[in-house]
């Protein structure tokens, strides 16, 4: 299976990493502060969401609405 | 061409559809956030008072049985200090005092300053009870106040709302995170759907400019597009200054030959397909350069670009060879064939109006001349455009009935004796005047009016015939036809039609049918002949002898007269030969059993000389002009 054609630029994919790790950080560290399982594992699918995409650098967000911010 | 292309993709819409929905999730979040905040205090408050309560009756019961069992008021405080109650004490209560007389007393406990309170509870002089709220150096404290039943002390306690900030704190937590995670969520959702939205929207729009630029039948770019490509073009020759002398391309308006006939004898669904046919014949014999257009009707055009200085004759010509070519549709083969007009730009007109008027009528003279294709000459401008402009104005023409029969005797020889007429049309051109058929046929036949504009004719001849009957004259007319009129099917029924309308006799009706080159095939005419006969409708051949095919009708039709060409008539008297032909002619339509009907009698000679070679039949100036019904009228018995 081929990867879908990239539609995320650098500053867009850091900013992803960036925000994912530091989601699952807190959910898991912080977990006696958020104070409810449903809210951590909605964290935690969120940021993992977000680092999947960090990874390939395709957003199926993007491609449904034909957003690209990707440069060569 | 990208600046042709009509894009209409609105980004604009689309921001606002996203920051709309995105203003309206973040105005959601906060009414969520601080009604629910809001509603998380108010909840936590009320359980805090509530409990706050049960402690202060606890303490003020316990206080109440001390004072009843202690006496000596020094006592007190140390019986206080040394109860059960105090030692359970929960730290929250920051204040509890205990007054005497409206005056502080003890002050079993006192973290904070209460002189507020008690001022507070003087202005008020003291109820039974009483209670409120205050914010001391960010602490949100609560108080409660009540005197003993007897009056003999009363109990003032503070509590520290510390409870409410945990729980505040716990729910703002989850607060913010869900607002968040929804907040993400609705970015979600409103690009998506802003995306949908601006897709719909472009598509509508896309569609639209479709149609609008292009042919619904062929799938072809249409007048519409033309007119903005060639706009675009011509201000961007007018940028780079290009010389003129050099023709930059050519406007080809192609015009099939015989379609009307297509669409008449076999309907609109195959005339349609045909026009498709040809379409997309016409978009293999062009370059991506060019630009067909289907102009309306059977009528094409092409914008020839001619950058590359290509030689245009070869092209033409391979487009009328495409367009020749046999399309086989229901059944049958179709030869419709084409007639190109050509006219270069710049050098035959600048705007597009003027080459389109060219080209137009170079089309016509290739019609006219039967040549395929003719290239615009200003040469002869007027006459063509004279009759370009009169073919735009043939169907109003005869809607307003414009056009009026005039009628020729024909007389019996030798006595000159009348014994019936032709009705021929003439025009009455509000500016051009009266016109004869020799300028306007040729128009109407290449027009489409021609059915119309044949109805018209018949339907006037019976009207007239009718006419004359009533007033006690019976008089055979005759109307002249077209070979086109033969294709139509309703031709006959129409023809019986108004004879039982108008309550004429078959028999005082005879149909000309003039022998044309463009009658292709036999097998039609033989029909309508024969259909014709079956009604009682009498037939002749006009014009006979110039045809090239005259003797095959001859054989093949069923006619009661052959009229002889005028050409032959004209020429009888000092060209022997001529008069050798016509009296073949006459002798052999005899053993034929035809009448025989001789044209263009100009002069008595003639009309002698007709007599002597049998026939018994003539038409022409010597016997009578076409006249206007008021001038013949007399005439007929």
């Amino acid at each position: 299976m081929t990867l879908p054609k990239m539609n995320l630029c650098k500053l867009d994919r850091v900013i992803r990493g960036v925000l994912s790790v530091a989601l699952i950080i807190f959910a898991v560290f912080w977990a006696d502060k958020i104070g409810d399982v449903l809210l951590q594992t909605l964290i935690i699918v969120f940021a993992v969401l977000n680092l999947i995409s960090f990874a390939i650098g395709w957003c199926p967000v993007y491609k449904l609405a034909n957003i690209s911010t990707f440069k060569d | 061409m990208s600046n042709l292309d009509v894009s209409i993709s609105d980004t604009s819409l689309r921001r606002r559809l996203l920051v709309g929905s995105i203003s309206l999730a973040i105005a959601v979040s906060i009414i969520f956030i601080v009604v629910a905040y809001r509603l998380a205090s108010d909840l936590a408050e009320s359980t805090e008072v509530k409990e706050f309560n049960k402690q202060f009756q606890w303490v003020f019961g316990e206080l109440e049985g001390l004072y009843s069992e202690i006496e000596d008021p020094d006592k007190l405080l140390t019986a206080v200090l040394n109860a059960p109650f105090y030692q359970s004490l929960e730290s929250d209560l920051v204040a509890v005092e205990i007054l005497v007389n409206n005056k502080l007393q003890y002050q079993i406990r006192n973290t904070v300053d209460t002189t507020q309170i008690i001022e507070e509870l003087g202005m008020l002089n003291f109820p039974i009870n009483a209670n409120g709220a205050m914010d001391v150096n960010d602490q949100h404290l609560v108080w409660q106040f009540q005197r003993s039943s007897d009056n003999t002390f009363s109990l003032l306690v503070v509590r520290k709302i510390s409870g409410l900030e945990d729980a505040l704190d716990y729910i703002a937590n989850r607060l913010s995170i869900t607002a968040f995670l929804t907040f993400w969520l609705a970015i979600w959702a409103a690009l998506v759907m802003s995306a949908l939205i601006t897709k719909r929207f472009e598509q509508n729009n896309e569609k639209l400019a479709y149609l609008a630029m292009h042919d619904s039948l062929t799938g072809l770019k249409n007048r519409t597009y033309l007119v903005e490509f060639f706009n675009s073009q011509h201000a961007e020759r007018k940028n780079t200054e290009l010389s003129t002398d050099v023709n930059s391309s050519a406007l080809l308006m192609i015009d099939l030959n015989k379609f009307k006939d297509v669409n008449d004898t076999f309907g609109h669904t195959t005339g349609d397909q045909l026009i498709q046919v040809i379409a997309l014949r016409l978009k293999e014999a062009i370059t991506k350069k060019d630009v067909l257009v289907r102009y309306g009707g059977d009528e094409f055009v092409i914008l020839l670009n001619l950058d590359d200085s290509r030689d245009v004759i070869p092209l033409v010509s391979a487009i009328l060879i495409c367009c020749g070519q046999p399309v086989p549709l229901a059944n049958t083969q179709f030869e419709v064939g084409a007639s190109i007009g050509v006219a270069y730009y710049p050098q035959d007109g600048e705007i597009l109006d003027t080459l389109f008027k060219h080209a137009d009528i170079a089309m016509y003279q290739a019609k006219k001349l039967r040549t395929g294709f003719e290239f615009y000459q200003k040469q002869l401008p007027d006459f063509s455009e004279r009759q370009v402009l009169l073919r735009g104005q043939l169907s109003q023409a005869i809607e307003s009935q414009q056009f009026i029969l005039v009628y020729q005797p024909k007389v019996s020889l030798p006595d000159g004796k009348l014994i019936g007429l032709e009705a021929l049309a003439r025009w009455q051109h509000p500016v051009e005047g009266l016109l004869s058929p020799a300028e306007f046929i040729d128009l109407i036949e290449q027009s489409g009016t021609i059915h119309s504009f044949s109805r018209f004719v018949i339907t006037e001849a019976i009207r007239q015939a009718s006419e004359w009957l009533a007033g006690g004259k019976s008089i055979p007319i005759s109307i002249n036809l077209s070979a086109y009129n033969l294709t139509d099917v309703e031709l006959v029924p129409f023809f019986k039609q108004q004879l039982d309308h108008y309550q004429v006799p078959a028999h005082l009706l005879e149909v000309e049918l003039t022998e044309s080159a463009s009658m292709a095939d036999i097998k039609i005419t033989q029909n309508a002949f024969a259909q014709l006969h079956s009604l009682g409708i009498k037939l002749s051949i006009d014009d006979f002898g110039t045809g090239m095919s005259s003797f095959a009708y001859l054989r093949e039709l069923d006619m009661d007269f052959v009229k002889i060409d005028r050409s032959f008539v004209a020429t009888m008297l000092d060209d022997r030969r001529n008069e050798l032909v016509i009296k073949g002619l006459i002798s052999m339509c005899h053993s034929l059993e035809k009448n025989v009907i001789a044209e263009g009698i100009e002069t008595e000679a003639q009309a002698q000389k007709l007599f002597e070679l049998g026939c018994r039949i003539g038409q022409g100036y010597f016997f009578g002009k076409p006249s206007f019904v008021s001038d013949i009228t007399p005439r007929i018995s």
